[in-house]
Parts: structure tokens; C-alpha cells; sequence
């Protein structure tokens, strides 16, 4: 891997980071709305699979050291092996498929970025559902009211906001004329 | 909008302890194994054993004792909340009920529950903690890539992964202090991010990201220039300032935790678990 992928890499791992320390209170619920899944899905539609892939692992494991890089400057092995995880699990196959899926579409208009992330997200919540059922031996009807259900518009929202970031950002890079970086 | 302001990195209390001198992969190993030991427990006794452990552990490591439970504050809330659900929600067919009103019922198996739980997430979460205040986060990503390293043979760059911690680490409190002066600069151009309904709040997001990533990469351009001035190759043939090396202490404290291991395995096997 090229030293110019590497340092992108670990750029974007701190990016998540920060992204994660974003918090926009809700009225209705103790979880608040945090960028943190944004950052993750940039990752994938920006980096590609390969470095993707190498950014979320670094990310989860510099958070399971005990770095406090996840969302509320929460960090430990807890947060990983714990009721909520699964949600952090997700990240690594929700990386890979909107990475091959960008790839595949050699394209960064607006539309397509969106299309490559609902996957991404189906997937996140997938594993995350599966861990909390799994540890907390809830119903699959439990889980759908506690996990899955409050927080399907706000992943939309989030959705549509990376898949604009990501074509500004492509933008912007090249105008700048860095945009040999991601590449 | 809401910046988390208490980000601090590598909480390490440096000492000259024994549990400061073993080696950071025993320390990796040692905790992994009590994670494992963590979730397979399921009755009160052999909690009481892991307590005992960690309450010798900490004394040894000279640790105050409020420096390891204060990360446990935060965490509260949710630790009541998830009691009471497990109070109310769990329940199997010979559960005796403590008391209900309206639809919902307080069985006895679902207090076991929450009380089993709740001492799980405050024991793991004690575990890492006391892991992370005695080694310092340069040793502890030093430890990790030289326990990943055979899984090199399979094609995983995992010297590359430990870099990219390690650069990640020192920029993300330098990304922080830039978010918080973008955040101000914005507000100074008249953008109000507490006001409007959710979707708008959410719309103001965009002038603060956009111009965060562009300034994250115009740093990881200059840090890419400095790198190959240096002849950084990375990879093969880098050697190492600091190698590290298992000692006599090492040694015993893997001589210990083999037989507590070994109690403790009793203990799941022989007592019956409480649910």
C-alpha cells in the first residue's frame, strides 16, 4: 500500500473520530444523533473497499484499545463485545460493499453515492440487531422496537448527507488538486 | 449541536508497579481471557471470585480506586435501564413474581437477570480500564501488532494497520480543535446551529464537515511530503526502537492466571447458573 493510501487511511480514522464527538441532542431518545455513521460511510464511498476496509479496523481496534474515538468519547473492548457492538461490527462489511458498489459504478454522481450507501446501512443494522437480540435474549419484536425502528429516519437523513458530502469532497479535492490522495 | 469536549487520549497513569512492568502482550492476553471468563459467567460466586482478582489487581497496580470506576459514571443511565427492562421483560415459566401492576410483572429470574448483567458490564468495563491506566497507548499498539503479526502470513497488512493507528492517534485532537474553530468561524458568518426543527439543524452539518475533511486532507498532503523526505518506506526491514521482551514476571503472571482460569472454569461447571 502507497505511503500517500496510508496516511489518508489514518486521517480518515481521526475523521471519524471527530465525527463521533458531534452530537445533536433528540427529544425522544437517550441515544443521540452522532456523525459518526456518516464518517463510516464517507470511508466507504471515498476510500474504496481495500482502504476502507483498513480504515474501520483501525478505527475499531484504536476504540477497543481504549482510545475514546467512538460516539460520546466512548472507547474499551466493552463497547465491542457489549449489547450495542453489533452496530459497530457492521461497519467493516457495510465499508467493503459500498467500496465494491462505487467501484462498480465508476461514477460519483450524487444519486449513485446514495444508492451504494442503503446497503451499507441494511447491514449495520443487520449485525447490530443481531448482537443485541443475541446477548440481551430479546424477541426479534423487541429488538426491532428498541434497535431498528426509532433510528431508520435518521440513517436516512444521514444517507443523504454523505452521499452529498462525498460528491462535494470529491469537488472540492480536485479543485484544491488533491485529488490524488483517494486515488 | 453538542461537541463532546472531554476527549482524552491514553488516560495512563504512569508507575513502577509489577502490573506496569509485564510485558503489554501478556497484559493484551490476560485481559482477553477474563473478557472470555466474563461472558460465560452466570452465577453470583463466581463473580465474587473475579472481584476478589480485580481488587488485588488494582491494589497491586497502586491505582486509585475512584481513577478506576469514575469512567463507570456516564454510564449509568443506561446500566439502570437496562435493569428495569430486564426486570419487567425477562422471565421464564418457574419464575417467581415479586410484584406487578398494570401490564407489567417483576419476576425474580428477571432481577437475577439484570443483577448478572448489570455485574457483567461493570466487570469488563473495569478490566479494560485498569489495562489501559497501566500501559501507555505506544506500548499497547506496540503489543497488539506483534500479537497480530503471524496473521501477516495470510496477506493482512498489519504493519500498516498499526501505522494508521498510530498516525490517527496524534490527529485526532488536532481534527478536534479544528472542528471546534471551523463550528466558531461559521457561527461568526451568522450560521445559528440551535436554531430550526431537526432537518435544518441536520442542513447546517454541511458547512462544518465539507470544510473539516478538505483541511484533514490538505495535512495528510503535507504529512505524505514530510513522510518521504525521511525515506519512510514502511513495511519490511523496519526495525524497531524500542523491542519487546517477556520477563520472569511475565512468567508468574501467566502462572496465575492459569489457575484462576482454572477456578473459575470450575466454578461455571460445577454451580448452577442462576438463570
Amino acid at each position: 500500500m502507497p505511503l500517500s493510501k496510508l496516511t489518508a487511511c489514518a486521517m480518515f480514522v481521526a475523521l471519524i473520530a471527530v465525527l463521533a464527538q458531534i452530537a445533536i441532542p433528540l427529544p425522544f431518545s437517550p441515544v443521540p444523533f452522532t456523525g459518526q455513521v456518516v464518517g463510516v460511510l464517507l470511508a466507504g464511498t471515498l476510500l474504496g473497499p481495500r482502504s476502507g476496509l483498513l480504515t474501520i479496523t483501525a478505527y475499531l481496534l484504536l476504540g477497543a484499545a481504549g482510545a475514546p474515538v467512538f460516539s460520546l468519547a466512548r472507547g474499551g473492548i466493552y463497547m465491542l463485545t457489549g449489547p450495542t457492538g453489533g452496530y459497530l461490527w457492521g461497519f467493516i462489511p457495510a465499508v467493503l460493499i459500498t467500496g465494491l458498489l462505487m467501484k462498480k459504478f465508476q461514477t460519483t454522481r450524487y444519486r449513485y453515492n446514495a444508492a451504494a450507501l442503503f446497503p451499507a446501512i441494511f447491514i449495520i443494522y443487520l449485525s447490530g440487531a443481531l448482537q443485541l437480540g443475541c446477548l440481551m435474549q430479546y424477541s426479534i419484536k423487541q429488538v426491532l422496537l428498541v434497535g431498528v425502528l426509532p433510528f431508520i429516519p435518521f440513517d436516512i437523513i444521514k444517507i443523504f448527507l454523505a452521499a452529498a458530502l462525498s460528491v462535494q469532497i470529491k469537488k472540492s479535492l480536485q479543485h484544491n488538486g488533491l485529488g490524488h490522495i483517494l486515488n | 449541536m453538542e461537541l463532546t469536549k472531554n476527549i482524552t487520549l491514553g488516560v495512563y497513569l504512569p508507575g513502577e508497579t509489577v502490573i506496569h512492568r509485564l510485558d503489554p502482550r501478556t497484559k493484551i492476553i490476560i485481559a482477553s481471557v477474563l473478557i472470555i471468563l466474563l461472558l460465560m459467567i452466570k452465577s453470583y460466586p463466581a463473580y465474587a471470585v473475579i472481584l476478589t482478582f480485580l481488587s488485588a489487581v488494582i491494589f497491586m497496580s497502586g491505582i486509585p480506586l475512584s481513577y478506576a470506576l469514575c469512567g463507570l459514571k456516564p454510564m449509568l443511565p443506561v446500566l439502570i435501564l437496562m435493569w428495569v427492562f430486564q426486570l419487567f421483560l425477562y422471565s421464564n415459566p418457574d419464575s417467581k413474581v415479586i410484584f406487578s401492576f398494570w401490564i407489567f410483572t417483576a419476576t425474580d429470574s428477571g432481577m437475577h437477570m439484570g443483577n448478572l448483567i448489570s455485574l457483567r458490564v461493570i466487570f469488563l468495563f473495569t478490566v479494560t480500564t485498569i489495562l489501559t491506566l497501566t500501559t501507555s497507548m505506544v506500548s499497547l499498539t506496540d503489543g497488539l501488532e506483534s500479537l497480530l503479526n503471524p496473521l501477516r502470513k495470510f496477506g493482512l497488512p498489519i504493519q500498516e494497520l498499526v501505522m494508521t493507528m498510530v498516525i490517527a492517534l496524534r490527529f485526532v485532537l488536532i481534527l478536534a480543535e479544528e472542528l471546534d474553530k471551523i463550528v466558531k468561524a461559521q457561527m461568526a458568518r451568522g450560521v445559528a446551529f440551535d436554531r430550526g426543527n431537526f432537518i435544518q439543524k441536520t442542513k447546517k452539518l454541511f458547512p462544518v464537515f465539507l470544510p473539516l475533511f478538505i483541511n484533514a486532507f490538505k495535512r495528510a498532503e503535507e504529512l505524505i511530503v514530510a513522510m518521504e523526505a525521511r525515506s519512510y518506506t514502511g513495511g519490511k526491514g523496519r526495525t524497531k526502537m524500542k523491542t519487546l521482551q517477556m520477563s520472569r514476571v511475565d512468567l508468574g503472571a501467566g502462572f496465575v492466571m492459569l489457575i484462576f482460569s482454572a477456578i473459575v472454569v470450575l466454578l461455571i461447571i460445577t454451580i448452577k447458573p442462576q438463570i
